[in-house]
């Protein structure tokens, strides 16, 4: 009786560490696809460290239009005598990932690879404080208020700030400019190799232009796998990170940081 | 006959010159056109591959959901 009691129990032991390990691997593989994801973003904008800038910029133009709906929020929230620590933590929050969006866009010292990793992370921070502090917000507003609420929202403005324009107007420069400097480099070097074996190219520029295109296509592809391929690689630092990150805020939040509002 | 032999040597040699004028100019006109291909003939400054423009840069938003819906 005994060994068919402790065999139960052990099967009941071992089917509750299976299935640990199990839900841990899914919540890994669901966090993995969310970074993947986020790559798509950079689409257009993953060829030089300018261009990556210019996407930081339109992230830090996001989270400025969420901190201003959430000023808007809590004096929602005070005008009607409701709560507001909770959704006040979370602006705190969200200004904290602005400082370091800031600091990102500030630095010449990040690389490509760790601007991406950045945007990445930052990216998908921004994501989950939004949707937790929608959550939130639904729990504090009485629903009879919702129409009002979301009319004070639909307000708010969305133009980028002054500064980010200027910002966002200088890296395209600097962008392209650095994009004419390579293409014309990679050029050179692609019409030597392709004249050599097509004889067809000294009579048709059109051809060349049109090969030229086809093999900067096959770059964009490569390079789009190798981002692939760096998320996956890295995907303990993006969570060192996004702890890092959580960790510098609850620290900050005893220290006053934050309440500058 | 021996100056008519002179002649043709001449004529062979004037031929054999003349060929490698032809040879020599069609390639340096060859390389001419090689050269002619460069980045800035093709390719005018509003379709260099992968710049950006202004107004996209501008224009363009991330995503990052929305307080209320």
């Amino acid at each position: 009786m005994k060994k068919i009691f402790s065999i139960i129990l052990l099967a009941f032991v071992f089917a509750f560490a299976i299935n640990l390990v199990y839900a841990d691997e899914v919540n890994l593989q669901t966090d993995q696809n969310i970074y993947v994801n986020s790559l798509s973003d950079l689409d257009n904008y993953s060829q030089t460290e300018f261009s990556l800038k210019i996407r930081f910029t339109q992230l830090l133009g996001s989270i400025d239009n969420k901190i201003y709906q959430l000023n808007e929020t809590i004096n929602f929230l005070t005008e009607y005598n409701l709560d507001t620590n909770t959704v006040e933590n979370k602006l705190t929050e969200l200004e904290q990932i602005k400082l370091d969006v800031l600091d990102v866009l500030d630095s010449n010292n990040f690389s490509k690879d760790d601007l991406i990793l950045n945007y990445v992370s930052l990216k998908q921070d921004s994501q989950r404080i939004v949707f937790e502090t929608r959550d939130l917000i639904i729990d504090v507003i009485p629903l009879e208020l919702y129409p009002e609420f979301k009319d004070r929202l639909v307000t708010s403005n969305k133009q980028l700030k002054t500064e980010s324009q200027e910002r966002i107007k200088s890296l395209v420069k600097e962008h392209n400019s650095k994009m004419k400097q390579n293409m014309n480099k990679g050029f050179n070097e692609f019409r030597n190799g392709f004249c050599d074996n097509n004889a067809d190219c000294f009579k048709d520029k059109e051809l060349l232009k049109y090969n030229f295109k086809n093999k900067l296509l096959e770059g964009k592809t490569k390079l789009n796998i190798e981002h692939q391929m760096l998320v996956n690689k890295n995907f303990d630092k993006l969570q060192n990170m996004m702890m890092n990150r959580h960790n510098k805020f609850n620290n900050g939040q005893g220290q006053g940081f934050g309440g500058n509002r | 006959m021996k100056f008519t032999k002179m002649i043709l040597l001449a004529l062979i040699v004037v031929v054999a010159v003349v060929f490698a004028f032809l040879l020599f100019s069609a390639s340096s006109s060859t390389q001419t056109n090689l050269d002619n291909a460069n980045f800035d003939e093709l390719f005018s400054s509003n379709e260099i591959p992968y710049t950006l423009s202004e107004e996209t840069a501008l224009s363009e938003t991330v995503d990052i959901g929305e307080l209320f819906q």
